[in-house]
């Protein structure tokens, strides 16, 4: 017969047992081999970002370090030390909730530009601001009682406490701050009506030197404009005698749609000071809460959006022309009110300043407070950072993202524990803090990939996986399933061999 | 120094706004009218990018401060933007009041070098800052858009000389961005913060006449804003709006009287108090007789109104007594437009066209012009290809000069700028070969089908063709040519997935072969002995 001249099919080259295996195995490996590297290549960038500092840096208080040096000139004190001592427990409990870490001390030669001086000296029971120095004027008689005198006046000049409502008027705090003044008439006529008003002469001479007071806080930038034509979204209530805008009234009285008030190039704060001329019909516009007939001017805050003054002009028949000037240095004594309110400055204390509108002691105060805030809103937004990343495992984080996250680290490391820097300084890197942080948690890259789904990405390649991998699986568990029953086999051969 | 100062002080309010209105009654029964709203900040001047900051208090009063903001921003020193709707026709409406009546929309601005930020990025900032303003999608304007022609859009205003150097010519220390895009509409969102910048809005004044609802059903429309620097003068800005209504349409006796209530379905009720000065002007036709009422003050055969001294409401009528029904005959000796331009793109295949021009001048006597065509580089010309003829004889001696920038795929737009001597009332043509690219998957827009729009080509008249190159003392009308859709090669969208569904499949085939062939066990079968 033919087939016995034919050789065992295990027998051909190709077809023993041991190279199919090997053949299988290739394949096996090529797949154990390609699946890290194609995960590696289609997998989206996430630099680590130092995740424990940022987490750490959560609830910690910062207390930025306020020097406090008694002068005592004329020896009015027993006991200098005694009254140090007792000055600064009573002094705890209002700067330590402000976070600041004060320490009052003996004066002494060798003192930064930053520290505070008491000075004390013998006179009529007085006290008067120069610079960052407190000069305090007692009177021997009632030297008792001077460390509960003087605490309440320090506490307020150190840590000026601001209530609920003044935390919802003050603006978010950004270095550059855009003030926006606008004349608006509710409708033009040709007399007792205000085309221009004088305000770039005025204002160098009234607003400019507060700005330049506040220039370490806030750069500033000044535009105005007038509109001849700017009609309320509403109808102000009659009385008796003119008009009256009622409480709900006020807080439509902005008509964004008509007054083109909102700026087209900037994405920095804008404060919005308006001087609002009523129309004829609506003269006098009073509003609700305070109808005083004698009174030209009404004015109101519009919580971090800016101030409204309305002006309710006699009527003397003047012909259009420009606002008065005594007007507008009226308006421009409301708008500084107005612009110190909504930045936070805090009220003037008891005590005599020199010259300037807001006292270093003040300006002092503001600056800390918003240190302390931007750092709390920097460690906010880098935890939110880390929060976000963290819960979204498809998010990509970038070189950039690091970067900003480590440069507002840099600047926080500023804080923890507090450098003894100037008030400036401080702000300056707690500004650089917040815009860093911000940025990185703004950054656009971080959205990129989040809506293509890897669900998506197996979908489009399952035609190719699918037909590969069932026959790779029915092979190898076929071969394996024949590997074995050929041990089994083979043992049970060697077993009968041995009997 | 001080004589100065002083002297700006008491100027600091003569701030003038002045508006018109120029009404002019078309051939074919239409009646063309123009607004423009005119501003001047006496004695500003745009910011210098080097010395100036951006910090500096800005003040305005009748100028509109949002648009000012924008200028000083970028450093500004000369801004045009054109938004029109429709095709001006040159051959039965002639010469258009106010020169820019491109379709669609067009931005060119003229800034001055140096400073902290490149010309390119303060442009992308304008742009974007007046896309904004005005609720036009400029944005799209983008660098695929932009170019930098040297003749057809010089200065309208003067450019201050910011430094001192030995260089007389100030215009090179400035440089110039111009962009245009065909396919933009321009509707009721464009009209309202336009209607903001004027100081009366659309309270009172001529303004009040700009009815959106009358506007944008008028045969071509189109508004403009303008911004120049005048020496001795200072800042102005034109705020224009020109229309083209057809009061044959509306009639229902078919006669081609008109009048404000007719037109704009208003009539002016009070002036606006601010406008130093407040006109209309009528300019009459000659061809029938003509009526017009209230009586107006001739100037030059113009009846011109005054707003300051008119009885309100005013509405003005225009009235042709003796004629019961129009009747347009056309006859192209009345055209007044000395030139004319057509322009065709013909599609041979979908990778291949053609690009036909012919500028036909009307006048007996010998002109030159100089022709702007600005494409996006997917648009690509073979310019060995271009043939000039005039009544079929090549003329290639009609070619003065050639400027020619050409494409850089995916980027920069081909600038295509001769300069042509027209003979005497002949038609010069001139043909070239183009060829179409084949976009990026991504690059198409969301209506692929559709078609790219190419932006119009632009003529201008100039008298001397030897004057040196970079440098462009022309201030005569530009002339405007239709835009063109061009058709590009299209893919199938679901493309992508098709491929990658095609390729699995075929790697799969393969390798479920190979796989088979090389794991099969082979068995021996006992066939039929033969």
């Amino acid at each position: 017969m033919a087939d016995t001249a034919l050789p065992a099919e295990s027998a051909v080259a190709f077809q023993t047992p041991s190279i199919r295996r090997l053949i299988i195995l290739s394949y096996w490996v090529a797949v154990i081999i390609g699946l890290p590297i194609w995960l590696y290549t289609t997998s989206i960038q996430r630099l680590s970002l130092s995740e424990s500092q940022v987490i750490s840096l959560q609830g910690q208080p910062v207390d930025i370090p306020v020097n406090l040096y008694l002068d005592d000139v004329d020896n009015i004190l027993a006991n200098s030390d005694h009254f140090v001592r007792t000055l600064q427990t009573s002094l705890q409990s209002c700067t330590s909730s402000a976070g600041l870490a004060l320490v009052v001390s003996n004066a002494q030669s060798s003192t930064s530009d930053y520290d505070y001086r008491l000075v004390l000296k013998a006179g009529s029971a007085d006290c008067k601001i120069d610079g960052r120095s407190l000069r305090w004027e007692v009177n021997r008689a009632n030297k008792a009682s001077l460390a509960t005198q003087m605490t309440a006046t320090l506490c307020e000049l150190l840590a000026p406490r601001s209530s609920a409502a003044d935390e919802r008027r003050v603006v978010q705090y950004a270095p550059k701050v855009r003030l926006s003044f606008s004349l608006l008439n509710e409708e033009v006529f040709m007399e007792d009506s205000f085309s221009s008003w004088n305000m770039e002469s005025l204002f160098q001479g009234h607003v400019a030197p507060l700005l330049e007071r506040l220039s370490p806080l806030h750069n500033f930038s000044v535009e105005s404009q007038t509109q001849v034509y700017a009609p309320l979204a509403f109808d102000p209530q009659r009385v008796d005698n003119g008009h009256v805008i009622s409480r709900d009234q006020l807080t439509v009285f902005v008509n964004s749609a008509e007054w083109t008030l909102a700026s087209g190039v900037t994405t920095d704060p804008v404060l919005h000071f308006l001087l609002f001329i009523p129309s004829k019909e609506h003269r006098p516009l009073q509003i609700e809460s305070s109808i005083e007939h004698d009174d030209y001017f009404k004015a109101f805050l519009v919580p971090q959006w800016g101030g409204v003054v309305i002006y309710n002009p006699p009527a003397l028949g003047q012909p259009l022309g420009p606002l008065p000037d005594t007007v507008l240095q009226d308006v421009l004594s409301i708008y500084k009110n107005q612009l110190l309110a909504l930045l936070g400055v805090s009220a003037n204390c008891r005590c005599i300043t020199d010259s300037s509108d807001i006292s270093q002691w003040q300006l002092d105060a503001l600056m800390r407070r918003r240190t302390i805030e931007n750092v709390n809103r920097s460690v906010d937004a880098l935890n939110s950072i880390v929060k976000v990343v963290n819960s979204i495992q498809q998010m990509p984080v970038g070189k950039d993202v690091r970067e900003d996250v480590n440069t507002a680290l840099d600047a926080l490391a500023k804080f923890y524990p507090p450098l003894p820097l100037s008030p400036s300084e401080l702000l300056a890197y707690s500004a650089r803090a917040l815009s860093t942080s911000s940025h990185a948690f703004f950054n656009p890259g971080m959205l990129a990939l989040l809506y293509f789904p890897d669900a998506h990405n197996y979908a489009v390649y399952l035609p190719l996986f699918a037909p590969i991998l069932v026959p790779l699986f029915v092979t190898g568990i076929k071969e394996f399933k024949v590997w074995r029953k050929q041990r089994k086999q083979q043992k049970l051969d060697s077993h009968k061999k041995a009997e | 120094m001080i004589l100065s100062c002083d002297f700006l002080a008491a100027q600091a309010y003569s701030d003038r706004f002045t508006e018109s209105l120029v009404i002019r009654p078309l051939e074919d029964g239409k009646v063309a009218s123009l607004f423009t709203f005119t501003t001047l900040m006496a004695h500003a001047s745009g910011r210098d990018p080097i010395n100036d900051s951006e910090d500096k208090p800005q003040h305005y009063t009748i100028f509109p401060l949002s648009l000012g903001q924008i200028l000083r921003e970028y450093a500004i020193t000369e801004l045009h933007l054109t938004l029109n709707a429709g095709k001006w026709d040159y051959l039965h409406w002639g010469t258009p009041e106010d020169a820019d009546v491109g379709s669609g929309a067009e931005m060119w601005a003229w800034m001055a070098d140096g400073g902290a930020d490149s010309i390119d990025s303060r442009w992308v900032g304008v742009r974007n800052a007046v896309s904004g303003l005005l609720c036009a999608s400029l944005s799209s304007l983008s660098i695929q858009r932009t170019t930098s022609p040297l003749l057809a859009f010089p200065p309208l205003g003067d450019l201050p000389v910011i430094r001192p150097t030995n260089q007389t010519d100030a215009s090179k220390q400035y440089h110039l961005r111009h962009a245009s895009l065909p396919s933009e509409h321009v509707c009721t969102e464009n009209l309202t913060p336009f209607l903001k910048l004027l100081p009366c809005k659309s309270s009172s004044g001529l303004a009040s006449l700009l009815n959106p609802h009358k506007l944008f059903d008028a045969d071509w429309h189109g508004m403009g804003v303008h911004v120049r620097w005048l020496e001795r003068k200072g800042v102005e800005v034109k705020l224009t709006f020109q229309a083209v209504v057809d009061p044959v349409r509306y009639s229902p006796t078919h006669s081609r009287d008109a009048s404000l209530g007719s037109m704009f379905d208003r009539a002016i009720e009070k002036p606006c108090p601010v406008a130093a000065e407040s006109m209309i002007q009528v300019k009459s036709p000659t061809d029938a007789v003509f009526h017009l009422s209230p009586d107006a003050h001739m100037e030059n055969g113009i009846a011109v109104y005054d707003l300051a001294e008119a009885e309100y409401p005013l509405d003005i009528s225009l009235r042709w007594p003796a004629e019961l029904s129009f009747n347009y005959l056309f006859s192209s000796v009345h055209t007044s437009a000395p030139i004319r331009v057509t322009r065709v793109l013909r599609d041979a295949s979908q990778t291949h066209g053609r690009l036909t021009v012919s500028i036909i001048n009307e006048s007996n006597h010998t002109q030159y012009v100089a022709y702007l065509e600005t494409v996006p580089w997917f648009i690509q010309f073979y310019l060995h290809t271009l043939r000039i003829t005039v009544d079929g004889e090549p003329r290639p001696d009609l070619l003065h000069r050639l400027s020619y920038t050409p494409a850089i795929p995916h980027a920069d737009p081909t600038v295509f700028e001769p300069i042509f001597t027209l003979p005497p009332l002949k038609a010069l043509r001139f043909t070239m070969e183009v060829e179409k690219a084949f976009l990026r998957y991504t690059e198409h827009p969301p209506d692929a089908q559709r078609g790219w729009d190419l932006p119009p080509a632009v003529v201008l008249p100039i008298q001397n063709p030897d004057l040196p190159f970079p440098i462009s003392p022309y201030k005569s009308q530009r002339i405007y040519t239709s835009t063109l859709l061009v058709d590009l090669p299209t893919p199938d969208f679901s493309m992508p997935y098709n491929v990658i569904l095609m390729t699995s499949t075929l790697v799969a085939l393969f390798f479920a072969n190979i796989f088979n062939t090389l794991t099969r066990r082979f068995v021996w079968i006992q066939t039929a002995v033969a």
